[in-house]
């Protein structure tokens, strides 16, 4: 089915042909409403869904130049959540670009976001084969999930939290795999930047990635050089540390890993103090 | 071709030059004279020579020259060790890349009428992963690091730098002694458990990071370590060090 079957897809979801996902439930909604000219419907529950009934009011206006690409971002998202429930990576990417070829990011920012921190978490899987990392491809899902946070307004927590946890694991994926004896594009400090917010997310309840893969992405940043050497680097260090080992996912660490990792804060604890 | 010399140690370039005799470049001294004669007007010609002072590049090229001629010259980066004789001058013609570290002096100790001193730094000749194509160890030196320091020469001979450390070491020790590096206590000083890159470990004792760019340098070699370990990407690799006083750094491949 392409984007310009929009009509038809309409038609078989309205004759109950076609299985209605998320999006198509909203659109449909939405259509019905504007065919009985009714407005008593509060869409503002959640900005992903305000914008959805904002295309589909766009898709069936009477303006040929916004019909158009409004079909096109409502068609490209439905494929694309129906590519999420088939676990189809490669379709949904495909989806994801179509939608970013065709919104106007400016007026459905969290729309656009969406398909930035799709690409930003389905690429860098597609980056890793037999031959190592393709670091283009990585520095694509990176440059999607920067430009997810530039477009994410601040209400959109969750969602914001979610790239930087994926930031920080592709720039440090994309540092870990640098063949450079200094690098000036700072992979690094990006890793441990957009880390320790994720951190942060998760400490406010904001998010619930996995704790421990991201504390290991963390430490094994701060302390690649050995043990930190500035107070600011060592507190972080810390920091990290008794979250960790005080989460949920730290108390069930394999026990020579956490009496490990316990040594290592009480170490640094100790020079913290001696000052 | 010109050469764009962007840093040249001409003390240095002379008293090398003076214990050859090389401080004095000969200049063609030409004069015409017309007389007249009995056939008519005579045009007379005489050549002379006579000397002037070297300028700075025939200074550097006498000495390159006999450094060559007398087989003292390496042109290629020294690899290990080995390749470095203790206590003797070895001297190293080279075209690298190299980054400038700029230290700014706050008087005290500084050098009478200097206000900064630059370090080239110059990465190992082979990327990290060359090492697995070649099946070294990682805790095995290979690969070296080079400093060049203008501006500053301790006389001190060529030394390997003992037990733990690093040439890296001999360097901040040297631009502590200059006025340009914060005390080791500050805990900006460096170890072999320091896996920072050397570029950063000058910025951590106040350098400012430059541009990397291509030049070509003569420099003697004052200290060469096998403790140098640095991170890349998370793997921590051993490495050679080598700190050097720089006769001339030119632009390019010079």
């Amino acid at each position: 089915m392409r984007p310009a079957d929009f009509d038809d897809l309409i038609l078989m979801l309205m004759e109950g042909e076609v299985e209605p996902n998320g999006t198509d439930m909203i659109v449909l909604l939405r259509a019905r409403e504007l065919a009985h000219d009714e407005t008593e419907s509060d869409w503002s529950g959640s900005s992903m869904i305000a914008e959805i009934a904002a295309l589909a009011d766009q898709a069936f206006s009477d303006d040929p130049a916004e019909i158009e690409p409004a079909r096109e971002v409502l068609f490209a998202l439905r494929q694309s959540e129906a590519s999420d429930a088939a676990d189809d990576r490669e379709e949904g990417i495909r989806q994801s670009e179509a939608i970013l070829r065709h919104v106007d990011a400016a007026r459905f920012p969290v729309t656009a976001a969406g398909a930035h921190l799709k690409l930003g978490g389905a690429l860098p899987k597609l980056s890793w084969s037999d031959e190592g990392v393709d670091r283009f491809v990585l520095r694509r899902a990176a440059g999607h999930l920067e430009s997810a946070l530039a477009l994410l307004p601040d209400e959109e927590a969750d969602l914001r939290a979610m790239a930087r946890y994926n930031a920080a694991l592709a720039f440090r994926d994309l540092w870990r795999s640098g063949d450079e004896w200094d690098d000036d594009d700072d992979y690094r400090g990006k890793a441990l930047e957009y880390g320790l917010a994720a951190l942060a997310a998760m400490d406010r309840g904001e998010f619930s990635g996995d704790r421990s893969t991201m504390s290991r992405a963390v430490l094994a940043v701060l302390m690649a050089d050995g043990e930190p050497r500035d107070s600011e680097a060592r507190d972080q260090t810390i920091a990290v540390l008794q979250t960790w080992l005080a989460s949920r996912e730290g108390k069930s660490l394999p026990r020579a890993e956490r009496r490990a990792l316990k040594e290592a804060r009480d170490h640094l604890i100790t020079g913290r103090d001696r000052g | 071709m010109f050469r764009d010399y962007l840093y040249i140690d001409r003390p240095r370039l002379v008293s090398y030059a003076e214990q050859i005799g090389a401080t004095a470049a000969k200049a063609k001294n030409r004069q015409w004279r017309v007389t007249l004669g009995l056939t008519g007007p005579v045009v007379e010609h005489q050549q002379g020579s006579a000397e002037r002072a070297a300028n700075d590049h025939e200074l550097a090229e006498s000495v390159t020259r006999h450094l060559r001629k007398k087989g003292e010259l390496r042109t290629t980066r020294p690899a290990s060790l080995d390749d470095v004789d203790e206590g003797q001058a070895t001297f190293v013609l080279e075209t690298m890349r190299a980054r400038k570290v700029i230290f700014t002096l706050d008087g005290g100790g500084a050098p009478r009428g200097l206000r900064e001193l630059a370090v080239w730094v110059s990465n190992p000749l082979e990327n990290p992963s060359s090492r697995d194509a070649a099946s070294v160890r990682d805790e095995e030196a290979t690969g070296m690091f080079v400093y060049l320091l203008e501006g500053y020469w301790d006389d001190e001979p060529a030394e390997r730098a003992y037990s733990m450390m690093t040439a890296l070491n001999v360097l901040l020790r040297t631009l502590r002694d200059a006025g340009a590096a914060p005390g080791a206590s500050a805990g900006s000083d460096t170890s072999r458990d320091d896996y920072a890159t050397p570029v950063n470990i000058l910025v951590r004792n106040g350098g400012v990071k430059g541009d990397m760019r291509t030049v070509t340098a003569l420099y003697r070699v004052r200290s060469v370590s096998e403790n140098k370990i640095v991170n890349v990407g998370g793997r921590t690799l051993r490495c050679h060090d080598l700190f050097a006083y720089p006769l001339y750094v030119a632009a390019g491949n010079g």
